[in-house]
């Protein structure tokens, strides 16, 4: 008699067995694609770093400069940038130089970028912090079943969707050219150059317009980073409510027990132990929003500036601050288009090569970190 | 929170009141403190709709205003030119195949006697330059020579004899040298020992004075007439073409003319309403009369449009005799043009083929044309519903064009479209299987492995993918095409667009999928397996089909993050702003497209606030809105009912 309980021999152990297999290589050539995209940028932009006198220091402290392209009549070529060309004349006089070629934003480096970049992110971090902290705080812990909860929550949703090109053509319309809040009037005992700085900022000429606006803001660090806040509010309160919600319900009924007040309850019993989730969160929205070009593209970037930001200004203090905040920044996504749009040509690859290796190792360390920091809280935290 | 919670919490404030509660005006501490919260959570509603509004406010007068410039475009007489416009492409296109062909063709028939006039022609530059120094002596002979010939036909009846003699002696001096060049001319022909016996007699008869030589004159007239049957339609066409381009770049002259004058009315109103608001607004009376005498000085003069458009209808007549010509053309030509078969040129034959429909193509756009032509009137209105469906079925997006701008949204959408369906075609398949691989079938160590690192895709910036995709993955791409033998032209095209979008719509469509389907109840799972299926007929044939409404909002999000993505298309997709061409099959993957997002991303940057470009950017974008609340709305619908039924 044979058993009952022998495995059948047909088609369903074999098709189980290929099934696995198939559904297992997908999933990997995915991540082997991925991979591999990282493995060439990093391969192609790491000589970018590094140069024949070892470390390229130039290129993680200079601004984007143009690249001056010198052949000598043997053929030798150097590659100088455009603030080192008089300097470099100077210490090499017996070079006689054939042809000379200039090649717009292959020199110097992406420092610039860098810290517009940081700028932006910092600031928009700080707005949409603020603002999806007390959003979420509100929908985990006040908010109660309902149309207006419904309505708060379809607009995340909603938000969330909104393709980040719109997002930019909105910040531009809205920050960068409109007139049309009404507000409050100045006062007209600044001196002029208070009122450039000071009122540039909200620009109100309540006479002349009888609109308050934000038009002194033009292309401007903040009004990208208040586009880009908005972009990634809907993520900040996601992620944060999550983590509010993961706080045990037994903390707060103990803390409303022992006669706390609803917000001494939340601000005692609740956001220290949501504390690390919420800086995951920010994290995380840190990653979305440094890597976003189309949201700065019109509101916050420009292609090349002479200077670091911040450095224009004469102004100290607050009126320094506003000058900051209503210049244009360069930011490192946007640059990273502009040399997209270069032509090609050997002498731009090398800049094009670095930088995306260098903003993308920055971004997913962001990233990793953030991944990082989710799975040490997850194990350390278990009630 | 519950609501005891809430019940409990104004009890005590009812009953702890007193201690340490301040109140400003009259509400509690911690009310205000829930009133900022609620209020930033307002924020998200505040936003959403300032977005909507904006979008709104910026594209709705975009109707209106092209309407405005469609009617312009009529009354001006743009669109009769228009008309005539098209015919012409239409025949033109035909013709230039025609022509390709005829030429193809005549170079390959005659091609022997071809070659023979070129050999002639090099030797001939050969033998000319060795008898340079005869030839320049010649040439001074000869002027003096026909020097002589004046004076002597002018000289006074004495003087007769003498400029005879001068003459004569001229002459002879002349003569001499000829023979003396042809003599060199001869010597050098020698020396071409590669040549053929007739081009070699064909040079020594060469005369210094001569421009094209007999012998090549023939061999031309012996290709000419291999392909003499050919030259009929060809010949027939080209004739065709020529009255009609003159009266198109005529009549495109006068209708550009009153179209700036159209302009020109509506400008002048915008400036008198701006002056008469600020005669509105003035602080002084000084002021105000300025700027009344300003807004008096603008004169709104409207354009006599009969007068303008009267030189159109007088060409009317002309117009429907070209257009009989041009028909006439295309039966001669579809009567005479030889059978492709009988082409010696494989290319002249495709040419010639290719060529067939296009004049098919260009008799019924000359007959529809000139009907329309000749019912057209410039006063008649153009409807409202025309500047919708021109906007929404529009095929051309031509802007700052010194003609008209037409804003046709179509060509956009069908990019964004298409290559967003090529991004899911590639994305799903691998994405759902690895959802479903990694909650069902990989071991545990494996599945903590792919979440993160698949999650992690996400993070790589769209801009360094752009870039990536055009140092690298253009080429290889190109490469990989090359291998397989498909031609691929473009570098930047829909398929390198897609592949990275596939990228981008991967981690999205994962994660949802994988939680649609860790979210199916493990006793469904259960009783499937305590009926004997194995783990795989399970997935298969319980679990994803429990989760597919999950799996599909998963793909409709992925639909939504791709067809929004700016950077990639931009910088990737070709930007070529028309309809890409299905008649090509799997080709039209190979060809470059624009997007909304990438037209928007584009073009905002340098149009005029409130222009009718700037409100076509706000319309598109407005529609791209649209579409993501659309399918967000959808998947959310879908993830909701789907929840209701675990």
């Amino acid at each position: 008699m044979s058993n009952p309980f022998a495995e059948t021999k047909g088609g369903a152990k074999r098709a189980e067995k290929l099934g696995r297999i198939g559904f297992g290589i997908a999933t990997y050539m995915i991540i082997a694609f991925a991979i591999t995209i990282f493995g060439i940028i990093t391969y192609q932009g790491l000589p970018t770093l590094f140069n024949s006198d070892g470390f390229n220091s130039e290129f993680l402290t200079e601004s984007p400069q143009t690249l001056i392209v010198l052949k000598e009549g043997d053929g030798t070529v150097h590659k100088v940038s455009f603030s080192n060309i008089e300097k470099w004349k100077a210490d090499n006089p017996e070079i006689q130089i054939e042809e000379e070629k200039r090649f717009s934003y292959a020199g110097g480096g992406i420092a610039g970028p860098l810290i517009g970049t940081a700028l932006l992110v910092i600031i928009c971090m700080l707005i949409s912090l603020v603002v999806g902290i007390s959003a979420a705080i509100f929908l985990s812990e006040y908010a109660r079943p309902g149309n207006f909860l419904n309505t708060i929550r379809l607009a995340i949703l909603n938000l969330a969707g909104v393709p980040s090109i719109v997002f930019g053509l909105f910040g531009f319309g809205f920050f960068c050219l409109s007139r049309w809040l009404p507000v409050l009037r100045y006062d007209r005992d600044f001196t002029q150059a208070e009122q450039d700085a000071v009122i540039g900022f909200f620009r109100i000429p309540f006479m002349d317009h009888g609109y308050v606006s934000f038009e002194g803001w033009g292309t401007s660090l903040i009004a990208g980073a208040i586009t880009l806040a908005i972009m990634v509010l809907p993520i900040i309160i996601t992620a944060c409510e999550e983590s509010l919600r993961a706080v045990p319900k037994g903390f707060r009924e103990a803390s409303l027990a022992l006669g706390a007040s609803k917000w001494q309850m939340i601000r005692t019993a609740v956001l220290p132990y949501a504390f690390s989730g919420m800086l995951t969160a920010s994290i995380l929205g840190v990653t979305r929003v440094a890597g976003e070009t189309a949201p700065i593209m019109f509101t916050a970037a420009a292609a090349a500036k002479a200077t670091l930001p911040g450095a224009e200004s004469n102004n100290g203090g607050l009126f320094w601050l506003s000058d900051l905040l209503t210049d244009s920044v360069q930011a490192m996504p946007y640059h990273i288009y502009t040399l997209a749009k270069l032509p090609e040509s050997e002498f731009t690859k090398p800049m094009q090569q670095g930088s995306i290796f260098v903003f993308m190792v920055l971004v997913m360390s962001l990233a990793g970190l953030s991944v990082f920091l989710r799975n040490r809280i997850r194990k350390s935290l278990k009630w | 929170m519950s609501k005891q919670s809430r019940s409990s919490d104004s009890d005590s404030q009812r009953s702890f009141s007193k201690k340490g509660r301040s109140t400003l005006l009259g509400i509690s501490k911690d009310s205000w403190i829930q009133k900022f919260f609620g209020g930033n959570a307002l924020l998200a509603i505040v936003f959403l709709l300032a977005i909507c509004g904006f979008l709104i406010k910026e594209a709705v007068f975009f109707f209106p205003d092209y309407h405005k410039s469609l009617q312009l475009f009529r009354q001006s007489g743009q669109e009769y030119v228009t008309l005539l416009e098209d015919q012409y492409k239409a025949q033109k296109s035909a013709y230039a195949l025609v022509d390709q062909a005829y030429n193809i063709e005549r170079a390959n028939a005659g091609a022997a006697e071809l070659e023979k006039i070129t050999a002639f022609a090099t030797a001939r530059n050969k033998v000319l330059d060795f008898a340079e120094e005869a030839y320049d002596e010649w040439d001074d002979a000869n002027d003096e020579l026909e020097d002589a010939q004046d004076e002597f036909d002018d000289a006074e009846e004495a003087d007769k004899a003498s400029a005879q003699a001068t003459l004569e002696a001229a002459q002879t001096l002349e003569k001499n040298l000829r023979t003396a060049w042809k003599a060199d001319v001869s010597a050098a022909v020698l020396q071409q020992s590669s040549l053929s016996e007739d081009v070699k007699d064909a040079l020594r008869q060469m005369q210094p004075d001569q421009g094209m030589s007999p012998f090549q004159m023939e061999l031309q007239k012996a290709v000419d007439a291999k392909v003499a049957e050919f030259a009929i339609s060809r010949n027939a066409l080209r004739d065709s073409v020529k009255p009609l381009e003159k009266l198109w770049l005529e009549l495109r002259d006068v209708a550009a003319a009153a179209k700036d004058k159209g302009v020109t009315l509506k400008t002048a109103a915008e400036r008198k309403a701006a002056y008469l608001e600020a005669v509105q607004n003035a602080p002084t009376p000084e002021a105000r009369q300025k700027a009344q005498e300003q807004a008096d000085a603008v004169i709104l003069a409207a354009p006599d449009w009969d007068k303008e458009v009267a030189p159109l209808y007088e060409a009317t007549p002309r117009a429907n005799e070209i257009s009989k010509n041009l028909l006439q053309a295309i039966a001669t030509a579809k009567e005479n043009l030889p059978d492709p078969a009988t082409l010696t040129d494989s290319l002249a034959q495709e040419r010639l083929k290719q060529a067939t429909p296009e004049l098919v193509k260009a008799r019924e756009v000359v007959t529809a044309r000139t009907e329309t032509l000749n019912q057209w009137r410039h006063d008649e209105k153009v409807g409202f519903f025309k500047s919708v469906t021109g906007f929404f079925l529009g095929a051309d997006w031509v802007t700052n064009s010194s003609w008209q701008d037409f804003y046709g949204f179509l060509p956009l959408f069908t990019g964004s479209l298409l290559i967003s369906i090529v991004a899911l075609c590639i994305a799903v398949p691998f994405s759902v299987a690895a959802a479903i691989y990694t909650n069902q079938l990989a071991s545990k160590g494996e599945a903590t492995f792919i979440k993160p690192t698949i999650e992690f895709i996400q993070a790589i910036p769209s801009v360094v993918l752009g870039l990536f995709g055009i140092l690298i993955l253009g080429e290889s791409l190109r490469d990989g095409a090359e291998f397989l033998g498909i031609p691929m032209q473009e570098r930047l095209n829909v398929l390198n667009a897609g592949i990275l979008l596939a990228l981008m719509a991967v981690p999205t469509v994962f994660t949802l999928a994988e939680d649609a389907i860790n979210n199916v109840p493990s006793a469904f799972r259960d009783a499937s397996f305590a009926l004997g299926a194995t783990k795989f007929q399970t997935v298969l044939r319980v679990i994803v089909p429990t989760a597919i409404s999950g799996i599909i909002a998963a793909i409709l999000l992925g639909f939504g993050r791709v067809i929004g993505e700016t950077m990639v298309v931009l910088l990737v997709a070709g930007n070529k702003i028309s309809i890409p061409d299905f008649s090509d099959g799997l080709g039209v993957l190979t060809q470059p497209v624009h997007t909304m997002t990438g037209l928007i991303a584009q073009e905002t940057g340098e149009v005029n606030q409130g222009s009718l470009h700037w409100r076509a950017l706000f319309m598109v974008a407005l529609v791209l809105f649209m579409i993501s609340l659309t399918v967000n709305y959808i998947s959310q619908t879908l993830i909701r009912r789907y929840s209701l039924k675990g």
